[in-house]
């Protein structure tokens, strides 16, 4: 009867240890499994609308406008991905067994217009990041407005050309 | 005679400095932003850029509502040759009151003149470029802005509303019910969104998801915003079965430079009827912006929700090695959507930098290892208490 109890005893013991063992291990080994995020760093900041995501043990890469991510888009990573974003603000987090900390970043908008020479006439090229609203002027008088998509040209009216974010 | 020569030589030489007329300016950020606080200062720095370097005077204005609050630390900025950026700081007091709403100024900067490295200064227009500077007073009580934004394709639509909390007051439940009508009128499906609370200044998301089943065609999405029993209508036409080209993807195969790369575009036709005489066409930039080259694919005819892969070949003759900026754009009925990459070209290959691969944009989400692993733990852990309390039953 005594072996009886001590085999049970030795059971009870066998199973809550190797219960405890398995939670302990797959506890350590998912603490191990947070993304390991090399770049960008929390809070950055640029102009250069490509930004390159650096990550390990991360499959899935949520990037929204707002922190709670309510509507982000997926990207698919490997540990290099580079992602060309529109200028604002976005927040971005990084899923693999566990999910990495929520980290901000900042794309600045760059109004940038450059004036060339091309078949007689003048163009105005948009050489920023973003979508410009560009006013031609001649002496104080609005001729036009047009809107530059990136990389787009327009030629010149005026002697005065003046380029500013588009907002819709 | 002598005259005649001299005149003569003095136009070709205006004739080839005017030919090689290029200016430049930018600014950054173009938009800058700071909470309303009564009497508070604030200072902004912006960057003066002279993407082509060369030297030049640059005149820094404040214009706007807000221009007789703001001070700037420069009115002038001197570039010479080889400069390429300068700071420039603007200090705004804002007033002890002001009116809900947006209050905005802008920081323009234009160029006076500018001179070339042989001394003669250039004629044309003057570029100017300009950054808004803004603060928001938020509105007593409770208010919300919101846009009404719709997503999706044939099958299933979301209906998603930004909403940013401008009252001084925290906004306890903002809700919307979402009303869809035919192009008659006629209502088609009344859905709610989830409900979120807001604290002053919160930037936050509601949505509804609508499984379509209605005819193609235009509709019209009437959401009534409620928050803490005010109301705000907000509207947003959009199309069901719309003409959509999704890019996915665009690589170059076998690959020398200083020959014809033949570029492979992968684009899905999302509507539900053939998408004719559509074409890819991409424009390649150096960093000063110049256009490389301009190259265009064939017309394609993309049977409706299949993918199809359209080639066009850009001649690398006198390319070099290095990383350009290129704009894709894809014309189809009437319609081009741009999508701005970078070409990484090595001696024998050519990598498309930027377009990420999109798998959903859809719903939040978790990773499905998580999943599985915790389904597995959870498993384990049951399978182990119950065989313990089977062999404590046995004793």
């Amino acid at each position: 009867m005594m072996e009886k109890l001590k085999k049970i005893r030795a059971g009870d013991v066998l199973v809550v240890g190797t219960s405890l063992v398995v939670l302990l291990i797959a506890l350590v080994w998912v603490g191990y499994q947070e993304p390991l995020v090399i770049a960008p760093k929390d809070g950055f900041v640029s102009k250069d609308p490509y930004v390159l995501f650096s990550i390990e043990k991360g499959s899935v890469l949520l990037i929204d406008e707002t922190p709670s991510f309510e509507s982000p888009v997926k990207y698919e990573i490997k540990n290099q991905t580079i992602i060309h974003l529109k200028p604002g603000v976005y927040y971005w987090k990084v899923l693999g067994v566990k999910e990495s900390k929520v980290r901000q970043l900042r794309i600045d908008s760059l109004v940038d217009l450059q004036l060339r020479e091309k078949d007689e006439n003048y163009q105005v090229i948009n050489a920023g990041n973003d979508e410009l609203k560009v006013s031609f002027k001649e002496s104080d008088t609005l001729l036009r407005t047009q809107i530059l998509g990136r990389g787009e040209s327009a030629n010149v009216s005026g002697n005065y050309v003046k380029g500013e974010v588009y907002n819709e | 005679m002598n005259k005649k020569i001299l005149y003569f030589v003095f136009v070709i030489f205006v004739l080839i400095e005017l030919g090689e007329f290029s200016s430049a300016l930018g600014i950054t950020p173009g938009a800058s932003g700071a909470d309303y606080v009564a009497g508070g200062k604030e200072s902004f720095t912006f960057t003066i850029i002279n993407s082509e370097k060369t030297a030049q005077e640059v005149e820094i204005d404040l214009q706007g509502e807000l221009a007789s609050n703001m001070a700037v630390d420069k009115d002038i900025i001197e570039f010479a040759a080889n400069e390429e950026e300068k700071k420039v700081t603007v200090t705004l007091i804002m007033p002890p009151s002001m009116p809900p709403g947006l209050h905005k100024g802008q920081l323009v900067a234009t160029q006076k003149k500018s001179v070339k490295s042989s001394g003669q200064a250039t004629i044309g227009a003057a570029v100017a470029v300009a950054a808004d500077i803004s603060f928001f007073v938020p509105y007593p009580g409770k208010y919300v802005e919101g846009k009404l934004e719709v997503s999706g394709n044939e099958e299933r639509k979301q209906f998603r509303i930004p909403i940013i909390n401008r009252g001084k007051e925290t906004i306890n439940k903002v809700s919307a019910l979402i009303v869809v009508y035919d192009k008659n009128q006629n209502e088609i499906v009344r859905l709610n969104t989830n409900e979120i609370s807001m604290n002053p200044g919160d930037l936050r998301e509601i949505s509804a998801l609508w499984n379509v089943n209605v005819s193609k065609g235009k509709y019209l999405a009437k959401a009534v915003l409620n928050y803490d029993g005010e109301e705000v209508l907000l509207e947003k036409e959009f199309e069901v079965g719309e003409l959509e080209l999704e890019l996915l993807d665009l690589f170059v195969k076998d690959f020398t430079l200083g020959g014809v790369a033949k570029f492979n575009l992968l684009v899905q036709n999302k509507w539900s009827e053939p998408i004719l005489d559509t074409y890819a066409q991409m424009k390649v930039f150096d960093v000063a912006f110049n256009e490389l080259a301009d190259v265009k694919s064939a017309l394609y005819n993309i049977p409706a929700g299949e993918k199809t892969t359209m080639v066009y070949y850009w001649d690398t003759k006198d390319m070099k090695e290095g990383t350009y900026e290129a704009n894709v754009l894809l014309h189809y009925a009437g319609k081009k959507t741009q999508q701005d990459v970078k070409l990484q070209i090595g001696k024998d290959s050519i990598e498309v930098i930027g377009l990420g691969r999109v798998i959903g944009s859809e719903g939040k989400g978790l990773g499905s290892t998580t999943t599985i692993l915790v389904i597995i733990i959870v498993f384990l852990v049951l399978l182990n208490v119950v065989w313990f309390l089977i062999l404590r039953k046995r004793k």
